[in-house]
């Protein structure tokens, strides 16, 4: 058998060109044949965004409870509470003092 | 972490999903290379065959992937498969200039076939900047020379004197380990 040059050039991919002749007709017939072959379903393409959607939108609403709540809490803590009961009535008047 | 990393992780776990993302990442790359080397000879058809074969192989032999390496990798067996299947249908390499290194019929023809892949593999990573990208389109990705020249922006000729140093190159190589082929690279 004959040894070509191509043969022993097989460990030479550039790591950096990148062949684009994009079409989104032959990509899916590819990928049906592909997963027929392998015999799973194929996944469908809006699973994986739709759930990191609801993740994140999950995530955000529990940092901002979180924050909400922590908020309050110091808001509570250094308050400084010096109510006037008015119901007592109370009266006074200044007096100045030498 | 890169994505292609990520993606050979996911794919080594067994995740349908990351193999349905490396076709879409790498599917017009290897129908490419495929028919680059199948030189009009065979048809689209025929090519795209032969990209999912060698998906099917990537999903098979999934636990042999270096997490680093899947673009390498996924192109090594789309190359190897198509040029099976030329050489199945007993039609020639396409590349005028894919000359014959060895013609071997020993038992230890998969270690001596080893060998010289990795002495090409020094061969072209001592070649400077552009010659060394040059001679991996033409003899890994199959590009014909007009097609290197009009993607890089120099002359035709330009590009097959820099094979030429390159095919020099690799014969010093070879040499130095033993493999003199004279009359072959000249």
């Amino acid at each position: 058998m004959k040894i070509y040059l191509t043969d022993i050039c097989s460990n030479i991919c550039p790591d950096d060109v990148m062949l684009e002749k994009a079409d989104n007709n032959r990509t899916a017939r590819i990928k049906a044949t592909v997963f027929e072959n392998i015999g799973e379903p194929m996944p469908s393409t809006q699973k994986r965004p739709m759930r990191i959607v609801l993740r994140t939108a999950l995530i955000a609403a529990i940092i901002a409870v979180l924050l909400g709540v922590t908020a309050y809490a110091v808001t509570s803590f250094s308050m400084n509470r010096n109510e006037i009961n008015t119901d007592d009535g109370a009266v006074g008047f200044w007096r100045e003092v030498d | 972490m890169s994505r292609e990393n990520k993606l050979a992780m996911r794919l080594k776990r067994g995740e349908v999903a990351a193999l349905s993302e490396i076709m879409d990442v790498y599917t017009p790359y290897l129908f490419a290379i495929v028919s680059n080397i199948f030189g009009g000879v065979l048809s689209d058809e025929d090519a795209e065959e032969v990209v999912a074969d060698t998906f099917t192989a990537l999903w098979y032999n999934r636990v042999n992937i270096q997490d680093s390496a899947l673009k390498p990798y996924i192109a090594a067996i789309a190359r190897n498969k198509a040029k099976s299947r030329l050489r199945t249908l007993h039609i020639a390499e396409p590349i005028p200039d894919d000359i014959p290194i060895i013609d071997c019929e020993l038992p230890e023809e998969q270690y001596i076939v080893n060998e010289l892949c990795e002495i090409a593999r020094s061969a072209v990573a001592a070649l400077p900047q552009p010659d060394k990208e040059i001679f991996q389109r033409h003899y890994f990705l199959y590009q014909r020379t007009e097609e290197i020249a009009n993607e890089m922006g120099i002359k035709s000729a330009t590009v097959r004197t820099k094979l030429a140093r390159g095919r020099t190159k690799l014969k010093s190589y070879l040499s130095k380990r033993g493999y003199s082929y004279e009359n072959i690279f000249d």
